[in-house]
């Protein structure tokens, strides 16, 4: 009787002989790519099944790993986890897969539900657990507030994105992260992130313009926002609302994570309520801030060392 | 001899071949010159017209533009009484977007909202001065809102939605075939556009939402108001005109249309406002079929 790894040597030499050479190469390939599609459907099905142990009724928010001076470097993920606290909404965070069904982070599930985008997902949030914070503004007010934290998330984030991603030179952004997988983040990931940035800043528009054009445009829209802030404690007025999340996370970027860069500079210079702002938000809704950064920092520590 | 036969109709190949690439050059160097040459007559006959000039595709069946910068360009040229003259042999500039004007000095600009406040700054104009700051602020926001989000919004109904086919509802002639087979292409241009801006990765239901969340923010800012920011016009009103006009008249088939008619009719009224006040000659401006 011939022993197993006898007849493993004669498929073996059947495959490799001839013309079958073809079909053999196929066969691995495609073999591959089952394991890996498997390998990769069950650890799908095990997150799933460790993100439901979470509870009902308790968001899992999946996100990009913790920054070094800010709890994350993209201000809609800021956005996001503010609004949760704010609305006291109970939430658990998972780093392992921080893009979402539309390729965007944050994004979120919720009882088996999942929801990208950071405003949709504020809405179905606000819905589904009756937090509604502007109930109490005026048409007007709500109006106001609105346009204001669309003009940061529409148009001022992209003018972030050209000096983060395209105009600074000293690339500030690797020193304000430790993520990197399998690759290192300053050598691989950046130069990547930077390409599809650029093109996408391209595309939308603001990325056509020159950086002085950009920086202009953007010095503009801090001074609109400052103007209105005024003295006022939150952006209408004493309470905070959802805009004050989107403002204060687009706010936080530049506050916390543009070292050097020309935007810090016009805020600490021109727009120092701005500044007093993110401070009174921080201390509100992130007392526990610095334990939220990578690596965590204790938290009596001095962490603005440029505010 | 054959050797000799070869080697003379080798040289013949090579003779003609060398004739074809000195036509080709010469033809190329006397089209570029030609071209060069009509270029420079024109920027010669725009510098002196004595005014801005702007230069902006042709006129739309619907709108005096179909580009809703085009036509804010226009409403603050006229809000703020300048003269000026429209070219459309070269819509584009040598950045590629439209409009761009060419100044009385010549200077060439891009970008609308570059313009006005080059404009603002040449003229030393008065307008929004009576705003307080806060307004001028709001009124910012607003400008952003209209151009950085709620355009989009639309883009993404007119790409996505409707394949790109009601861009030629608002166009002076019904388009070639080879326009017609042109779309197919600029659509997936424009949705691969759509899905790097980011709107064009959500469901359209949540951009028609934030479309109508936009909108019911212009109205309820608006309110009983005559113009955005009070009983003067300014600056935002002619970007909110511009892109409210576009959805009135160029965006008839869509949801938009019937959000803005059915929920907010005082921006409907404001739109004719501002019309019966800067665009009397409206139809006039009209393509002519």
């Amino acid at each position: 009787m011939r022993a197993p790894g006898g007849l493993g040597a004669m498929v073996l030499r059947w495959l490799g002989g001839g013309g079958r050479r073809p079909l053999a190469i196929t066969a691995v390939v495609m073999g591959v790519v089952v394991v890996v599609k498997t390998v990769l459907c069950v650890r799908r099905r095990q997150r799933r099944a460790r993100w439901g142990e979470a509870g009902k009724g308790v968001v899992v928010l999946h996100i990009f790993p913790r920054g070094t001076s800010c709890p994350s470097l993209s201000p809609f993920v800021v956005k996001l986890e503010t609004y949760l606290r704010l609305a006291c909404i109970p939430y658990l965070v998972d780093f392992e897969k921080p893009l979402g069904p539309k390729g965007k982070c944050p994004w979120v599930s919720l009882d088996g539900e999942e929801i990208g985008d950071s405003h949709l997902i504020i809405q179905h949030l606000s819905e589904r657990f009756n937090r509604h914070l502007s109930s109490h503004l005026s048409g007007e007010q709500r109006a106001t507030a609105h346009a204001m934290r669309v003009m940061m998330e529409e148009h001022f984030f992209w003018c972030n994105v050209v000096w983060r991603w395209v105009e600074d030179r000293k690339c500030t952004v690797s020193s304000l992260t430790h993520w990197g997988t399998l690759l290192p983040f300053h050598h691989v990931y950046r130069p990547l992130v930077s390409l599809l940035l650029r093109h996408q800043a391209s595309m939308q528009g603001v990325g056509r313009h020159s950086w002085p054009q950009v920086y202009s445009m953007a010095w503009e829209d801090l001074h609109a926002l400052s103007v209105y802030l005024g003295g006022k404690k939150y952006l209408t007025g004493d309470e905070l609302t959802e805009d004050d999340c989107g403002v204060f996370g687009m706010l936080s970027q530049v506050v916390w994570c543009s070292p050097g860069s020309p935007l810090l500079s016009a805020v600490q210079d021109n727009f120092p309520n701005l500044i007093v702002y993110c401070q009174r938000v921080r201390e509100r809704l992130w007392p526990d801030w610095n334990r939220c950064l990578n690596p965590p920092l204790p938290d009596n520590s001095l962490l603005d060392a440029s505010v | 001899m054959a050797g000799s036969d070869i080697s003379s109709g080798g040289d013949c190949v090579v003779t003609v071949a060398l004739l074809l690439v000195s036509v080709i050059a010469v033809c190329g160097a006397a089209v570029y010159l030609y071209v060069h040459l009509a270029k420079r007559r024109r920027r010669r006959a725009w510098a002196e017209a004595r005014c801005v000039v702007v230069h902006c595709p042709s006129p739309g069946a619907l709108t005096p533009s179909i580009s809703p910068f085009v036509l804010k360009l226009l409403t603050f040229l006229r809000l703020a009484k300048i003269p000026y003259q429209l070219d459309h042999f070269e819509p584009l500039g040598e950045s590629w977007l439209t409009p761009w004007v060419t100044m009385e000095d010549g200077e060439e600009v891009a970008d609308s909202g570059v313009v006005v406040l080059e404009l603002r700054q040449r003229r030393n104009l008065n307008l929004g001065s009576s705003l307080s700051a806060v307004e001028q602020a709001v009124a910012r926001a607003f400008t952003v809102l209209v151009e950085d989000h709620l355009c989009w919004c639309l883009r993404e109904w007119r790409i996505k939605m409707d394949g790109g086919r009601n861009l030629f509802e608002g166009a002076r002639n019904p388009p070639s075939w080879y326009m017609r087979a042109g779309l197919r292409v600029y659509a997936w241009l424009r949705t691969n556009t759509l899905w790097h801006q980011g709107v064009g990765r959500l469901p359209h239901l949540e951009v028609r939402k934030f479309a109508w969340r936009d909108l019911q923010a212009l109205s309820d800012y608006l309110g009983e108001k005559s113009y955005l920011m009070g009983e003067e016009m300014n600056e935002v009103d002619c970007t909110v005109f511009a892109q409210m006009a576009n959805i009135l008249y160029n965006y008839k088939r869509s949801p938009y249309h019937a959000m803005l008619t059915d929920e907010f009719p005082n921006l409907v009224s404001y739109v004719k406002r501002i019309k019966e006040r800067l665009w009397p000659d409206w139809d006039a401006c009209l393509a002519s079929s």
